[in-house]
C-alpha cells in the first residue's frame, strides 16, 4: 500500500514511524475533481473571488480534495455541499490570518452577524459575501435538521468565537497561552461546526443520547486532536516563519524549554497517544448503541458518521501534504513572537 | 436457477443491506455497513483493512448493480437483488474473484489479534453490523464451532459464508452463518 503522500513535508516520516495507525491512502470520491469546479463557481457566483488573490487563495485551497476523501460514498450534490462548507470554513480561517491582530470587535461583530443567520433562517442587512455564501449553505444545511442539532450547531458557533478570541489574542500579546489550555482550543478553533454539518449533509441527525455519551464526545475529540495537531506538526515551518503562536509544537517548545526536534517528538507522542484513543473511542461505539437501544438503521447512520471522524486524520494529512495553502508563504510573519523567543 | 432455500437466504441478506427498510439498497447503503464493520473494530476506511473492506464492497457493488440495475438509477430492489445474486455467484463465476475478496477482508477485519481465530465477540460484531441479535450470533457460533473451543477458524468460516450465499444443500452448516433461517 502506498504510505507516501504528493508532497512529503517535514517531519512526515517521523509522524508515521512513531504513528503508523496514520499511513494508509484514503479512498476517494469518483467525482471528487467535478465537485472541485462546482465550488469555483459556487464562490464566484457568491463574490468570493473578487481579486486575483481572493482567486489564487481559493485555487490554493483545493477542499473539495477534503471533502472527496471524507465523504467518498456520498451523492455528488452532498459531496459538493460539504465541499462547499469546508471551504467557506478555511476562508473564514484565512480572514482572521489576514488580519494579523483583530480587534474583539470585528470577531464578535463577524460571529454575531453569522449568529443571526442561524438564529432566522435569514441572510442579514446588507450581507457581505461571506455571510451570504455562509446564509447559503445554512438554509440548504438545516432544512431538514431539527432543534437539537440546532442547538448543537450554534453552540460550535460560539465555541468558534471563543477560540478565534484566543488565538487573536495570542498574536496581539505576542504571549503564548498555557499549553494546558491547547488541546481545548485547538479542538475548537478547528470549527467543530463543520461536523454538525457534515452530519447534516450525510442526511442524518445523531440522538441526544448518542452525542451525550462520553463515548462519542472521545471519538470527537481524538479525531480532533490528532488532526488538529498533525497539522501543526507538518506545517510547522510555515506557522514558524509566520509567528503563528496557536501551533501546538511551537507552544511546547516554549513552555517546556525543548529544542525544536524535541518539541516535534514529545508532540507526535501525544498524536500516537490520541490516535490508540481514537481507535478505543470507535470500538466502544456498538456497546454504547446497544446501551441506547438504538435499531440497526440509526446504528448504522451513526457508523457514517463515525467513520467519518475515523478518516478525519487520515484525509487531513494528504490534503496538508498536497494543498498548497499550507507551504511556506513568502510574507512572513503575521504575528508577534514573544520577547524572549529565538527569531526562527 | 436457485432453490427455494437459496431464495431464503438471498431474501435474507438483501435485509443485511436494507436496514434502513426502504425497500431498495444502493451503494451507500453497502458501503454503510462496511462503516458500520470498521467502527466496531475500530479501523479507519483509509488504514489497509479498513480500505480493503471498503474497496471490496465497492466492487461487489459495481458486480451487483451491472448484473440487474438495467435502469441505472443507483438502487436495486430485492428481485434485482434476487436476480443479481443468481446470476453472479450461483449461476456465474464472480464469487472466487469479487465475493471471496469481500468476505476475506471482513474476516480479516474481525481477526483482531490475527491469530486466524474469530472470538464470539468478534462474531456478535459482525452480526450486529449485518442487523443480527446476539441470539443469532450464539445459533451461529453453536453450530460452526465443530470442536467446541470456543473459536472459529478463518478458514472454515470463509466456506461457511460462501455456503451461506450460495449453497443449495439444506444441511450445509454455512446456512446458519447469520443464525436460524426459521427464527427471521
Amino acid at each position: 500500500m502506498t504510505t507516501t503522500p504528493v508532497d512529503a513535508r517535514p517531519h512526515l516520516a517521523s509522524l508515521l514511524q512513531h504513528v503508523p495507525a496514520l499511513a494508509g491512502r484514503c479512498r476517494m470520491h469518483p467525482r471528487t475533481e467535478a465537485a472541485g469546479r462546482e465550488v469555483l463557481r459556487w464562490a464566484e457566483e457568491a463574490g468570493l473571488t473578487d481579486t486575483p488573490a481572493e482567486v489564487r487563495r481559493l485555487h490554493a485551497l483545493g477542499g473539495h480534495r477534503m471533502a472527496g476523501r471524507v465523504f467518498t460514498d456520498s451523492s455528488d450534490d452532498k459531496l459538493v455541499l460539504f465541499a462547499r462548507w469546508l471551504t467557506w470554513v478555511v476562508l473564514l480561517d484565512d480572514h482572521w490570518d489576514e488580519r494579523s491582530c483583530p480587534a474583539p470587535g470585528q470577531i464578535d461583530h463577524t460571529y454575531d452577524r453569522l449568529l443571526q443567520v442561524v438564529d432566522h433562517d435569514r441572510e442579514p442587512v446588507r450581507a457581505d459575501p461571506m455571510e451570504a455564501a455562509f446564509t447559503q449553505l445554512w438554509l440548504v444545511t438545516a432544512a431538514r435538521m431539527g432543534p437539537a442539532w440546532r442547538e448543537r450547531f450554534r453552540a460550535h458557533l460560539e465555541l468558534n468565537r471563543l477560540s478565534t478570541h484566543w488565538e487573536a489574542r495570542a498574536r496581539r500579546t505576542g504571549r503564548f497561552s498555557p499549553l494546558a489550555e491547547y488541546p481545548r482550543h485547538r479542538r475548537v478553533a478547528s470549527a467543530s461546526f463543520i461536523f454538525d454539518a457534515g452530519e447534516a449533509v450525510l442526511g442524518t441527525e445523531l440522538s441526544p443520547a448518542l452525542m451525550a455519551l462520553p463515548a462519542w464526545s472521545r471519538l470527537a475529540d481524538a479525531a480532533n486532536d490528532v488532526s488538529t495537531w498533525m497539522n501543526d506538526v507538518l506545517t510547522l515551518d510555515k506557522d514558524q516563519r509566520e509567528a503563528d503562536l496557536s501551533n501546538y509544537v511551537l507552544a511546547a517548545r516554549y513552555h517546556r524549554r525543548l529544542s525544536l526536534p524535541m518539541a516535534v517528538s514529545w508532540v507526535i507522542d501525544r498524536i500516537a497517544d490520541r490516535e490508540r484513543d481514537l481507535t478505543q473511542a470507535a470500538r466502544a461505539l456498538p456497546a454504547a448503541y446497544r446501551d441506547l437501544g438504538l435499531s440497526h438503521g440509526a446504528a448504522r447512520a451513526a457508523s457514517k458518521v463515525a467513520c467519518a471522524y475515523l478518516a478525519l486524520p487520515h484525509a487531513n494529512l494528504e490534503w496538508i501534504c498536497e494543498a498548497p495553502r499550507y507551504r511556506l508563504s513568502p510574507s512572513g510573519a503575521s504575528g508577534a513572537w514573544p520577547r524572549d523567543w529565538p527569531r526562527p | 436457477m436457485a432453490t427455494d432455500l437459496q431464495v431464503l437466504k438471498i431474501d435474507r441478506s438483501f435485509d443485511h443491506i436494507d436496514v434502513d427498510g426502504n425497500g431498495v439498497i444502493t451503494r451507500d447503503d453497502l458501503q454503510g455497513l462496511g462503516a458500520r464493520l470498521l467502527v466496531g473494530f475500530g479501523a479507519s476506511p483509509a488504514g489497509a483493512q479498513g480500505r480493503r473492506v471498503a474497496d471490496s464492497f465497492d466492487d461487489l457493488w459495481e458486480t451487483l448493480a451491472a448484473a440487474v440495475d438495467l435502469d441505472r438509477d443507483g438502487s436495486i430492489t430485492p428481485d434485482e437483488y434476487r436476480t443479481s445474486v443468481i446470476a453472479s455467484f450461483i449461476d456465474g463465476d464472480r464469487f472466487e474473484p469479487v465475493f471471496r475478496p469481500a468476505i476475506e477482508a471482513v474476516l480479516a477485519l474481525a481477526d483482531t489479534d490475527g491469530d486466524g481465530l474469530i472470538q464470539p465477540q468478534e462474531l456478535q460484531l459482525v452480526h450486529e453490523a449485518f442487523g443480527r441479535s446476539g441470539q443469532d450470533t450464539e445459533h451461529a457460533f453453536a453450530a460452526l464451532d465443530h470442536d467446541a473451543d470456543g473459536a472459529l477458524n478463518r478458514d472454515e468460516l470463509l466456506y461457511a459464508v460462501r455456503d451461506y450465499y450460495t449453497s443449495a444443500d439444506p444441511g450445509a452448516v454455512g446456512n446458519l452463518f447469520f443464525g436460524r433461517l426459521s427464527a427471521a
